[in-house]
């Protein structure tokens, strides 16, 4: 679905990540961890497709990115639930219409859609925040929005970026195994964190692996957990 | 993006952009402004076709004969020339104007104070043509073996400058409005860079969450069109009210700036044409820039 073959990404002359191949198939559950300022942001907007490499060539569904038009890439991205680690929301919009807008990009969102999404805002704790407007929410709050938006479109592969990085652990562990019932039903997860705690309770739940990124280099720390 | 797409909106477009930014404010200003200078460039345009229009009618029908000789042989040569005239083909009426109704148009450059009477005024005949007009040059050459101290004055001189100056103004009035739509096409192109750039969150979230940069583009040109829209009307209106409030006979013979009748329709097209400048000028520049960006 994601394949990255041996990219290279540098910004201002340091290197960021350097002669990276990945791949990302139905399925697959994968942890990236690393310090910060290692790439793990970089190398999940490579999988996003939000920007292209210096060197290698990344694949999405498929396609050479370099040959995607913007609205290839557009398309894309309506197939990704993505999770970036500054969650970003329109501040003027309510919360709800803001989770709506997967939904709304395409077309009218409907009855159907609506209810959706207030279950999954339920679910994540946020029932009673609808009209609220993002800049009055927490940190831990926008995180459980942004996962809630990546997720209602029911997207063929995550891609989330320190998504329980403002969570307490009970909210953690929650969408944690969210995730993994995802991943169950076939949904591949890239999921980028520092929590070794997360990852380890994740260990009896998913047959996931662990990468890490280090030095511009991506490496895995062992076939499982 | 078709017109009839932007007139129907994406739905939930409208709404993803911020609306009280400081460049919609600032597009329906400028287009108010311009949309102002617009309608009054238009009623200077047709007050000077007014102009030219009454000046020509009343410059064609007439001509004007001057007897130039003094004494007794003026008299005669007045005579003379009015039966000249009565038998030229083309000619409706001559008229010897009175010598106090001559000393009434001489007396606004002269003052009352001066001695007509001791001037070397030629005598005037005052001439109106029929529809079709007579052979000025035949009459010139009889009027040079019969009366040779006459000379007559068919106002093609006069004529022909005017309405040279009148395509003239009409094409600098022209010219104005070309600029004029010239210049809210920069601002506009501006407007689109500047709301772009005032919302580049906007755009990064509405792409991490798969929007076309059509839709995208849709929805800030929707709003930066329908401000531009709403800024022409208030700027024709006022230039209206404006217009209204200046009396509708000019001065010194001028015709007045105000539109009169079927005329005031012609300003009615400006919001529409801003908002068509607006929403061509917005479209492109947004759509270059987004796939300028990242």
């Amino acid at each position: 679905m994601i394949d990255l073959s041996q990219v290279t990404v540098g910004f201002g002359g340091r290197m960021v990540l350097a002669d990276v191949t990945f791949s990302l198939q139905p399925g697959d559950f994968f942890f990236l961890t690393g310090p910060s300022g290692a790439g793990k942001t970089t190398l999940l907007r490579l999988c996003a497709g939000a920007m292209t490499p210096a060197e290698g060539e990344v694949r999405l569904f498929g396609r050479p990115l370099s040959e995607m038009t913007s609205d290839a890439r557009a398309g894309a991205r309506r197939r990704m639930g993505i999770v970036y680690q500054d969650t970003q929301f329109l501040d003027h919009l309510p919360l709800e219409e803001n989770i709506l807008l997967p939904f709304t990009v395409r077309g009218p969102v409907d009855a159907e859609m609506r209810a959706q999404a207030q279950d999954l805002m339920t679910w994540v704790g946020l029932g009673g925040h609808r009209a609220a407007l993002p800049p009055t929410l927490s940190g831990g709050e926008r995180q459980r929005a942004a996962l809630a938006r990546a997720l209602l479109p029911a997207p063929e592969l995550v891609l989330a970026d320190e998504p329980t990085g403002n969570l307490d652990w009970e909210m953690s562990l929650k969408l944690l195994t969210l995730l993994i019932e995802l991943n169950r039903l076939g949904t591949p997860v890239l999921m980028a964190t520092h929590d070794l705690a997360l990852i380890r309770a994740a260990k009896p739940m998913v047959n996931a692996r662990v990468l890490r990124l280090k030095d511009g280099k991506l490496t895995q720390a062992g076939a499982a957990l | 993006m078709s017109l009839a797409d932007f007139l129907r909106g994406a739905p939930g477009a409208g709404r993803v952009v911020p609306s009280a930014g400081l460049t919609t404010r600032l597009v329906a200003f400028g287009t108010a402004a311009m949309a102002f200078l617009a309608v009054f460039a238009i009623a200077l345009a047709v007050m000077l076709i007014r102009l030219g229009d009454s000046w020509q009618v009343d410059l064609a029908g007439t001509a004007t004969l001057r007897i130039t000789s003094a004494g007794e042989a003026r008299e005669a040569d007045t005579e003379t020339a009015m039966e000249v005239l009565r038998t030229t083909p083309g000619i409706e009426t001559a008229r010897v104007v009175p010598p106090l109704e001559q000393q009434a148009l001489l007396e606004p450059w002269f003052g009352k104070d001066m001695p007509f009477d001791t001037l070397p005024l030629p005598r005037l005949i005052e001439i109106e043509t029929t529809p079709e007009g007579f052979d000025a040059r035949a009459l010139g050459l009889r009027l040079a073996g019969e009366v040779p101290a006459a000379r007559l004055d068919d106002h093609d001189r006069w004529r022909a400058p005017l309405a040279r100056a009148q395509a003239r103004m009409t094409g600098l009035t022209l010219a104005a409005l070309a600029l004029i739509a010239g210049t809210l096409a920069a601002v506009k192109a501006l407007a689109a860079r500047a709301a772009l750039a005032e919302n580049a969150q906007v755009i990064d979230v509405l792409r991490l969450v798969g929007a076309r940069d059509t839709w995208i583009a849709r929805a800030f040109v929707r709003r930066i069109t329908l401000q531009a829209a709403a800024g022409a009307v208030l700027g024709v209106a006022a230039a209206a009210a404006l217009l209204a409030l200046i009396p509708g006979t000019g001065a010194a013979g001028l015709p007045a700036l105000r539109p009169q009748g079927l005329a005031w329709a012609m300003v009615l097209p400006v919001p529409v044409l801003a908002a068509a400048v607006a929403w061509f000028t917005t479209r492109r520049s947004a759509l270059r820039l987004l796939k300028g960006r990242p």
